[in-house]
């Protein structure tokens, strides 16, 4: 996984997106561990114009099938995507569960800087409040963290 | 009116305690987390790679010692 190759060229082609997932856990203080980068993006035509010229230099492959081409057409007619790419696997999607498609996600993103880039961050709170919506086994001890983490700030801000 | 009670009543340091106390009982670990708060989300990024660099050499190693 390469993070850093990601984020520098989604904000090279001014990508609209948020990390999400167990990634932005991981930024936001998370002891997990995850093979995969969660991005939620904008779905406007530019953006997906600028989304596909980003991943042009990352070699896309569809995980589920990958003799389909990761072109306009498939980003017009598919949501969310899984792909195999130069920098690791990549969860791209348009909508998360428990928050809303990119325009709510971004209200509770928070900026960061890593490696010298800016990037967005789902909060804490968006974190929880996604996890907890999904509703999933595997996701148990990561929410009690993102709960522990959410603690832990509080009480050093009272 | 109940919703911004709840929010306030949540945020009470009883109830923080409260919540880091069950998650710990749940094996949370509250220093761990409490180390990672105190980085930077570069020395983040770093702890983490770091970790999964373990991790993907151990799944690698794993079919070669059931193979020997």
């Amino acid at each position: 996984m390469n993070p850093e190759t990601v984020i520098n060229a989604l904000n090279a082609h001014s990508v609209k997106y948020v990390i999400v997932g167990g990634f932005a856990a991981v930024l936001q203080g998370a002891r997990y561990i995850t093979q995969d980068i969660d991005f939620c993006y904008a779905r406007d035509d530019d953006n997906l114009k600028n989304l596909l010229q980003a991943f042009g230099t990352l070699h896309p492959i569809i995980r589920p099938n990958p003799t389909l081409p990761f072109d306009l057409i498939a980003l017009q007619n598919n949501t969310n995507f899984t792909l195999d790419t130069d920098a690791g696997e990549i969860d791209l999607m348009g909508y998360i569960d428990g928050l809303g498609d990119y325009t709510e996600v971004v209200k509770r993103a928070e900026e960061f800087e890593v490696r010298g880039q800016t990037c967005q961050v789902l909060s804490l709170e968006g974190l929880i409040t996604s996890k907890s919506a999904l509703n999933r086994r595997k996701d148990l001890q990561l929410l009690e963290e993102l709960k522990s983490l959410d603690a832990l700030k509080k009480q050093g801000k009272a | 009116m109940i919703t911004s009670q709840i929010a306030k009543r949540s945020e009470t340091p009883e109830d923080l305690k409260r919540i880091l106390d069950e998650a710990q009982k749940a094996g949370v670990d509250i220093e761990g987390l409490k180390h990672n708060l105190s980085l930077t989300p570069d020395q983040r990024l770093d702890q983490f790679l770091k970790a999964l660099a373990w991790l993907e050499w151990a799944q690698q190693a794993q079919p070669a010692r059931e193979a020997t």
